[in-house]
């Protein structure tokens, strides 16, 4: 039997430190997910078009940033910007850029599954009763491809949230590095990983059922 | 299958311009006319990339503030010399990248100088030497020295280029290493140790000290004595010599007037070493 001396009272001493990551987990996670979807409903839009300049480049696009691992694009887009092209962002934005990019390649195909899966005679008959195609868009197809979009969708946003912690590997304050950077002064790791891995849970399990009701609810 | 031949094709004539950009563009920094220490001195202000190792950088968690021996002795340099710092936290693998890529002029923490390293940064001259320690369980009886370790079936965990891992390769061909990824996370192996996942954990002999006070399961098993010492350095980029110049001229100054003893003895690093300054008649 492995005898660990476990003492929590760093946590209490540091929870300004724990807070702090934690709020820059739920900041990442949230612009992410917002530059990530409008990316995503972007891409698939051009992917559906007929236009080959509109389409192909977003079928390369979807295609290089869903198989790109997202530590390597962090690591990547940290490292190589500012010598290629001069640009020098924050680790926060790098790491927004990166999840973005990677929320968006997946969603754009989520999206497009959903609009596929309406049959096409709704759309020709939109059109026929004069609707534009806009307002067949979001009058007509989107309101019944949610059923197809909202449960993927909220997975790929559960990931997300997940996911943030890999920006601790370019030094973003998220929750993670806070962690470590809290075992680095405190000498307490088990400790500190245990609280991590409850915060995580406490965001993502409330999160998963509040989606889970919506889904039901659509 | 017509559409299948025309995304590869798209993704790979991308993947090619991507790949031509890399090698066409400057590698490094992009040319300036001006060395890095004429910008420093032009603007006042060097950007200083920092790794968390305490006690020689200490990032307070709640506040964010930076502290430790190292932050002492470089805020040392740059006041004597009007400079104001400006700090960027780095990690232990990015550092060489930020110094290149122009993210910071200087990286500061408890830096071991090694010869591939050296292939692309700069380190100062060592102004001190670390020593370097590592834990077995408490009542372990089967480990005296660290040649103990060197036997097959003993698993000992080290973090990736550290030299608790470079010394393993080496001089423990026998043991089984269990290598662990360079976070800032600096307990990693010595909490492998605690939780049974290794027989020993390596590390420097600051972080054990501190880690056996707190883990009673484990010991410090060169307490009395590191098993070796390593040069601790700052590094810059590799063409940055006027500042290398500079930054060592510091160094030497604050050795000469006892400045970096003074400031290592207020932190007390464990197994941390000075140089001594001997001084011998001439005639």
């Amino acid at each position: 039997m492995v005898v660990y001396t476990w003492d929590f009272s760093v946590i209490f001493t540091y929870k300004e430190a724990i807070l702090k990551g934690t709020l820059i987990t739920l900041e990442l996670t949230f612009f992410s997910i917002i530059l990530g979807s409008i990316l995503g409903m972007r891409l698939c839009l051009m992917k559906l078009s007929k236009n080959p300049i509109l389409k192909y480049p977003a079928i390369a696009f979807i295609e290089v940033f869903q198989d790109l691992p997202l530590l390597i694009l962090l690591i990547w887009l940290f490292y190589a910007l500012p010598p290629l092209f001069g640009i020098h962002i924050s680790a926060f934005l790098t790491a927004l850029i990166g999840l973005s990019l990677n929320l968006g390649a997946f969603s754009a195909e989520i999206f497009r599954a959903g609009i596929i899966s309406i049959p096409k005679g709704q759309r020709e008959s939109s059109i026929a009763l004069g609707l534009s195609k806009y307002q067949t868009m979001k009058d007509i197809i989107l309101p019944q491809a949610k059923r197809v979009i909202i449960p993927p969708l909220t997975g790929r946003y559960i990931e997300t949230i997940k996911l943030t912690s890999l920006a601790s590997v370019i030094a973003v304050d998220e929750l993670l590095h806070s962690g470590q950077n809290l075992i680095s002064v405190s000498y307490r790791p088990l400790e500190v990983y245990t609280i991590i891995a409850l915060l995580y849970l406490a965001i993502i399990v409330p999160l998963t059922l509040m989606l889970k009701k919506l889904e039901k609810s659509k | 299958m017509k559409k299948d031949y025309v995304v590869m094709t798209i993704s790979v004539i991308a993947i090619i311009i991507a790949l031509f950009a890399l090698f066409r563009a400057p590698t490094g920094v992009a040319p300036i006319e001006k060395s890095t220490f004429d910008n420093i001195l032009e603007k006042d202000e060097i950007m200083v990339c920092y790794m968390t190792w305490p006690p020689s950088v200490i990032k307070d968690p709640n506040t964010g503030k930076l502290s430790g021996f190292m932050i002492d002795i470089f805020e040392e340099v740059a006041k004597d010399a009007d400079l104001k710092v400006k700090y960027t936290e780095s990690t232990w693998g990015g550092f060489p990248a930020d110094l290149n890529t122009g993210k910071c002029d200087a990286a500061i923490a408890g830096i071991y100088p090694t010869i591939g390293r050296s292939t692309s940064v700069s380190f100062t001259k060592p102004f001190f030497y670390a020593g370097n320690s590592g834990v077995v369980k408490a009542g372990e009886t089967r480990f005296k020295t660290i040649e103990d370790l060197n036997k097959n079936g003993v698993k000992i965990a080290v973090i990736q280029g550290e030299y608790g891992h470079i010394y393993s390769q080496k001089y423990l061909p026998k043991a089984q290493l269990v290598v662990l990824e360079k976070g800032s996370d600096n307990t990693a192996p010595l909490v492998a140790a605690s939780s049974g996942q290794a027989d020993a954990g390596l590390i420097m002999s600051d972080v054990v000290s501190e880690y056996v006070k707190l883990h009673p399961e484990v010991k410090d098993l060169f307490a009395e004595q590191p098993y070796s010492t390593t040069p601790i350095a700052w590094a810059t980029r590799q063409n940055d010599q006027e500042l290398l110049n500079f930054l060592n001229n510091g160094i030497d100054y604050l050795k000469s007037v006892g400045f970096l003893d003074a400031t290592a003895k207020k932190h007390s690093p464990a197994g941390w070493y000075g140089l001594k300054q001997e001084y011998v008649v001439l005639s």
